[in-house]
Order: structure tokens, then C-alpha cells, then sequence
């Protein structure tokens, strides 16, 4: 499971924990809320972006962190690698 | 000379029009001013002054020096006092401006700073989703290239309005330009929304854009 995946020589340390990111368009950039597929409170707060970012009109996307695969998402998922909130698009 | 020539009729109704001295009847505009005139020539307006006449207003006095402090004459010249006031006022305000802008600039070099540190985690953000071929055009030429979810091939160039196109597979020419964007965020971030768009929903993208036919 991503989150727990361990490099086992020069990565990170032992007790370091790969997290998912959930990285959300903004004026700064973008603002990143970081999980544990086994936290549930980590889990939990990552949903709750997601929920609330999903009802004002961002549409989200899964993609792995080499930005190579990937897919338009509907439902939170917490096993995912990395997801992007965008904004909604207009026509300009 | 007469008065006649100085002080039209309309202002003075009486007197004497020829020689040095005036008498002024009370009804005369002048004689609000003045009601009486000296014997001299009227064109050196040598004035007696009334005390509750207009030109009383004024000043009480020839010489025109100013004796009391609720008339007119004390709003335009000011006492010693009154201009150590002023100064002190002007200084004042001097300092509120120099102060205001001194809280614009630093609000502006920091608005700045915010933003070209915005610009550069979204390019990061952009990078890491780009093909290694793909990132290296974005640095060198400003842009990138992309297959929509139909397999089409799209240019997407740095920028928000009317930077993706549609080209032609065999020539490369832009056929078709798209003004589609999201709002409120650095460019670098409204590309990478319209290559996720592209990639994985690329009906709503087109759906979304104001598209233009390229010759």
C-alpha cells in the first residue's frame, strides 16, 4: 500500500510513512493536505476537502506522483496516491 | 477724472462726475462699500470707513492691517500663530502620506512576493505531471504537448486565455485555439488544469472552451 511503502536504502527513514497528497488549486499554488490510508483521522479530514471541495465545483483527479497515469474521480479515495482539485473551467 | 469712468452709474446713482470730491447718496451700490468719500480725486479712493459697512469687513482701517479677529480679511491672512498651526497641520499630513505609502509598498512587495512563490509551486506541481520530453519544451519554449482522452493532439502554451490548441497531426499547425480556464489561480496551475482536463475529460473541456477556427 502506498502509504506505507518504505525505501529500504536512501529514502526516507524506517519509521517514515509515505503519505498521500491531496493537492488543491489555489492562489498559492496549490495547498496540500497529506494522509494515512491507515489514519482514519487523516482520512477523515482528506475526505472532508474533498467533499466540500467536490460541491463547490472542483473537479478532481487521481494521478500517481510521475503525473502519468490518472483519471477524473467522483468519490474520495483514500488508497489514492495523489489527487489534484482544479477548479471549475470557464470559457473565457 | 470723472467718477463716471471709474465706478459705472450702475454702482454709483450720484456725485459728482467731474472735479475731486464725491457725495455719495446712501443708496448707491458704493455706499455699501463706503458712505462717504474723501474730497480728494475718487480714483485714489481715499475712504473713510464707516464702521457698519462692507468694506468694514474687510478691514477697519486705510492701510488695510486687520484689527479684529471675525473678519472676512483674517481668512486670508493668517497670524503668526495661525501659521505655526498650518505647518504643524501640513507636516502632519506629510507624514500620514509618507506613512501610507510606506504601508503600500510593503504591502505590495509582499502581494509580489506571494505571487511569484505561488507561480513557483504551481510550475512545480506542473513539472511533476509532465513527461520528461514534455517539461523540457514547457522550460525551453513555453510550452507543452498533450493527447486528449480522444487520442487528439493539443499544444497548450503558457498562459490562460486562448493558449490551447488543436493541432493538425501531420503539419503541427494550430487548427483550433480554446479560451478555457479555471480562476484564482497562478498560470502554472490553469495549464495543468487543462491538461487534466484534456487527458481525463476532455468532453467538458470542449464543452467549457470558446473555440476558434484557426486558418
Amino acid at each position: 500500500m502506498a502509504s506505507h511503502e518504505l525505501e529500504v536504502m536512501g529514502g526516507p527513514a524506517k519509521d517514515e510513512v509515505k503519505k498521500s497528497v491531496l493537492a488543491v488549486m489555489d492562489h498559492t499554488g496549490d495547498t496540500k493536505i497529506m494522509w494515512d490510508a491507515d489514519n482514519e483521522a487523516e482520512v477523515e479530514v482528506a475526505k472532508k476537502t474533498f467533499d466540500s471541495l467536490r460541491k463547490k465545483g472542483y473537479s478532481a483527479f487521481k494521478t500517481n506522483k510521475k503525473g502519468e497515469a490518472g483519471e477524473r474521480i467522483t468519490e474520495f479515495d483514500p488508497q489514492a496516491e495523489r489527487l489534484i482539485m482544479a477548479p471549475q473551467l470557464q470559457g473565457g | 477724472m470723472a467718477y463716471t469712468d471709474a465706478w459705472p452709474s450702475a454702482w454709483i446713482n450720484q456725485g459728482t462726475t467731474t472735479g475731486t470730491g464725491s457725495s455719495l447718496t446712501s443708496n448707491a451700490v458704493w455706499t455699501y462699500w463706503c458712505t462717504t468719500t474723501s474730497s480728494s480725486n475718487a480714483t485714489t479712493m481715499t475712504i473713510n470707513y464707516p464702521a457698519n459697512q462692507i468694506w468694514t469687513t474687510w478691514c477697519t482701517a486705510p492701510t488695510m492691517s486687520v484689527t479684529t479677529a471675525n473678519v472676512t480679511w483674517t481668512q486670508w491672512v493668517e497670524t503668526e500663530e495661525q501659521k505655526k498651526e498650518r505647518k504643524a497641520r501640513e507636516a502632519e499630513w506629510r507624514a500620514q502620506e509618507a506613512e501610507r505609502n510606506r504601508l503600500w509598498q510593503e504591502q505590495e512587495t509582499l502581494r509580489v512576493k506571494a505571487a511569484h512563490e505561488a507561480n513557483e509551486r504551481a510550475e512545480k506541481l506542473l513539472l511533476e505531471h509532465l513527461a520528461d520530453e514534455e517539461r523540457e519544451r514547457y522550460q525551453r519554449s513555453g510550452y507543452f504537448l498533450i493527447r486528449g482522452q480522444s487520442g487528439k493532439l493539443y499544444k497548450i502554451k503558457k498562459g490562460t486565455h486562448g493558449n490551447v490548441f488543436l493541432l493538425d497531426e501531420e503539419t503541427k499547425k494550430e487548427k483550433v485555439s480554446y479560451c478555457v480556464q479555471p480562476s484564482g489561480v497562478p498560470v502554472a496551475d490553469a495549464n495543468l488544469a487543462q491538461a487534466l482536463y484534456l487527458k481525463h475529460a476532455e468532453a467538458d473541456f470542449l464543452k467549457a472552451a470558446n473555440a476558434r477556427q484557426l486558418n
